[in-house]
């Protein structure tokens, strides 16, 4: 018969680590959930959403909102550059 | 994209120089307004100034003009006109005195001998006196010296005449007859040649009357010819008269001397330590200016003033040191105007303003005020209308200039509101990507989690309570001992032998004391006739059993008693072999336990060793009997 003993004793101690392993993994699972509510909560506060859904459809509307914006502020850039151009050409050698 | 902010700052510049060129415009075209309209009424101010500038002449000028020749035709006489000519010369005001005579001029100097500029020289100083804040008090020594006899009187009477208007004090020196003088003075003193020094003698005293600050008296005391000299002033014209060389200019001097603090030691009467001259006013107060040849311990000071007031109690004191007191100025009120004496005047000086220059004859007399002002109001205005015309001429381009940067520079207003919303748009973007930035972050962050979220950690079988190692270990080396290997028990000896039962009972350990050799019994293969025979020798009845078989009478008492003794040892025997079987029955069940547990635990390990890997043998459960082990269903043996 093998020594049952000292194979019990290796299993108790693999058994330990083993122990060990599994509750470092179930606090880090643990972490990671309470990272998911932090994000889940900065979502909410900071976009207003409740879902993982309702963030990405909002940043595509911010997305698209945004790409509006940029388009017509281009365009009044462009206008606004102009008529600048336009006071400083009357005005160069006025002394103002 | 443009960079707002340098755009913003240029259109801010752009609308400070519009806001700078339109308050410009503003102020020029109200400026050139002003000066336009300004210009329109020149003619008009050139018309007012030279009214303005003969108005003022005739009122301040003229009337001086007339004064002087009225005092020249009633002294001098003939038609002679004394004219005064203002103007402005290096621009001070300045004024030149002359006669004119049928429309000529001539000189004042050169009229009757002197007499003419005498005249007009006490004419002009009372003229000057009026016109400053100094004490009414005037001296006139030897004035009417140029005049001829018969003009004295003449003279005298406008003088006194003249003191009156003006309220003058007076002091009138000469040494004509004193009836020259008595209709125009009130006061006549005569002085004359005393013993030893002057002698003054009233001659003609005004009535006693109330007034306000005059000078009452001045008194001499060891000055000149002077040993104790009082002369009492009236209040309009006091004339003093004396013969040449009698004292009469020591008044001067003394007068002089208080004024001045010019107290000289010379002026101290021969055979005299001291020489005071004294003020006295008409509300009591005095003045005393005291000259002492050597200072000592009662007199510190050469010169020193003393002020005592009504009652005698001195008020003041102070030594003459480079200037007078002020409060003894401020007593007397006599002072020279501009390094001129207007009030004491001098014989050996009787010719008053006429040979000083135009610009001290006009400052002396204080009118040339008026024309400085009327001057500088006409050079104003011409500066004035000069630069009217410069803003009218230089202002018409400028306004054109700014209205242009004025027009130009409308539109700067809107392009600040539009930078700065677009400013705020530009923000607004720059917000937003940046929420998009942080959505990114939040989805790749979220995604992750959920990700990690999904693992599931297999659960760890909870190991069984096993208790302490010690005791199985112990266990397990008893199972694994081979000489407790459970050997099959010794089979029951025949009882034929007890040699077998000595042996079994060494093997279990028991010390028995050899039993003695008992009968063989025949054997009995079946035990129940031995259960009966036990019974039966118990005494113990049986039920139901048949009734034994009759022996024979084959043994003796002894032999019963062995019988005995045999069947004690034989329940020993059964009872010690139940205690073996019953120890061996629960040897097996713990052995059969621990196989089980050691059997799960090899299940739970799936059969593998966690330490090498290799395959586990699940251990025997023993369920069969040893072979000669006691077991409950083997029949007892009796």
């Amino acid at each position: 018969m093998t020594d049952i003993s000292t194979e019990i004793k290796k299993r108790r101690e693999r058994h330990q680590q083993l122990e060990v392993s599994h509750a470092r993994l179930a606090a880090q699972v643990e972490a990671i959930q309470a990272d998911r509510k932090r994000a889940g909560e900065e979502a909410k506060n900071k976009f207003g959403v409740s879902t993982f859904a309702e963030l990405t459809q909002k940043r595509a509307d911010l997305e698209q909102q945004n790409a509006e914006a940029l388009a017509k502020y281009d365009q009044e850039i462009a206008a606004f550059e102009q008529s600048l151009g336009e006071v400083q050409t009357m005005i160069s050698g006025m002394g103002v | 994209m443009a960079n707002l902010t340098e755009s913003l700052l240029e259109l801010k510049r752009l609308e400070a120089g519009s806001v700078a060129a339109s308050t410009r415009l503003m102020q020029l075209e109200q400026e050139i307004g002003q000066a336009k309209y300004r210009l329109s009424l020149k003619d008009e101010v050139d018309s007012a100034m030279l009214a303005i500038q003969e108005r003022n002449h005739q009122r301040m000028v003229g009337m001086y003009e007339s004064l002087l020749t009225e005092i020249n035709r009633e002294v001098i006489g003939g038609e002679k006109v004394v004219k005064l000519e203002l103007y402005t010369h290096g621009g001070r005001p300045s004024m030149d005195i002359y006669m004119e005579n049928d429309g000529n001029p001539e000189s004042i100097m050169n009229g009757t001998g002197g007499a003419v500029s005498n005249v007009i020289s006490v004419g002009l100083r009372f003229i000057a006196l009026s016109r400053i804040d100094r004490r009414k008090f005037i001296v006139l020594d030897e004035a009417d010296c140029w005049l001829a006899s018969e003009r004295i009187p003449f003279f005298a009477n406008i003088v006194s005449k003249m003191g009156k208007e003006l309220g003058f004090q007076i002091l009138m020196i000469s040494h004509h007859p004193q009836s020259y003088f008595y209709e125009a003075a009130n006061t006549i003193i005569q002085l004359s040649k005393g013993d030893n020094a002057v002698r003054v003698t009233p001659i003609k005293q005004a009535p006693e009357e109330v007034r306000d600050d005059q000078i009452a008296s001045i008194h001499l005391l060891n000055f000149m010819s002077h040993a104790d000299s009082l002369i009492p002033l009236g209040a309009g014209m006091t004339m003093l008269q004396a013969e040449n060389d009698v004292g009469k200019s020591a008044i001067v001097t003394a007068l002089d001397a208080i004024t001045t603090g010019s107290f000289k030691k010379e002026y101290i009467r021969h055979d005299s330590e001291y020489a005071e001259v004294t003020l006295t006013m008409t509300d009591g107060r005095s003045l005393v200016c005291r000259r002492v040849s050597k200072t000592g311990r009662n007199d510190k000071y050469s010169v020193a003033y003393r002020m005592y007031g009504a009652d005698g109690t001195m008020m003041h004191e102070a030594p003459v040191k480079d200037e007078m007191p002020a409060w003894a100025l401020d007593f007397m009120g006599i002072r020279p105007e501009q390094d001129l004496d207007i009030q004491i005047g001098n014989q050996r000086t009787p010719v008053f303003l006429v040979q000083e220059s135009p610009a001290k004859r006009a400052s002396i007399l204080s009118i040339g005020g008026e024309i400085s002002h009327i001057a500088a109001m006409q050079s104003a205005y011409k500066d004035r209308v000069s630069k009217d015309k410069k803003i009218a001429s230089d202002g018409e381009p400028e306004v054109g200039r700014l209205r242009k940067i004025v027009m130009a520079t409308m539109p700067v207003p809107g392009l600040i509101s539009a930078c700065s919303d677009l400013q705020s748009r530009l923000a607004s973007i720059e917000r937003t990507r940046a929420e998009l930035v942080e959505i990114d972050k939040l989805i790749a962050k979220i995604g992750r989690i959920d990700g990690a979220q999904n693992i599931r950690l297999p659960a760890i079988p909870a190991l069984p309570d096993v208790p302490d190692t010690a005791p199985m270990a112990a266990l397990c080396r008893r199972l694994s001992a081979p000489d407790i290997n459970l050997a099959p028990l010794p089979s029951w000896p025949s009882f034929s032998d007890l040699a077998p039962l000595d042996t079994l009972f060494v093997k279990l350990g028991r010390a028995e004391p050899k039993l003695p050799s008992i009968p063989i019994f025949p054997v009995v293969s079946d035990l129940s006739d031995i259960d009966s025979l036990i019974h039966r020798t118990r005494k113990v009845p049986v039920p139901q059993l048949p009734a034994p078989p009759v022996f024979p009478e084959v043994a003796s008492a002894e032999k019963m008693r062995d019988m005995d003794s045999i069947i004690y040892r034989l329940e020993a025997l059964r009872d010690s072999g139940k205690m073996c079987v019953q120890q061996a029955n629960e040897a097996k069940v713990e052995m059969q336990a621990a196989a089980l547990e050691i059997n799960a635990l090899i299940d739970e390990s799936n059969g593998v060793c966690d330490a090498c890997g290799g395959l586990l043998e699940k251990m025997e459960v023993h369920q069969h009997q040893h072979e000669g082990a006691a077991d409950e269903s083997r029949p007892s043996m009796h």
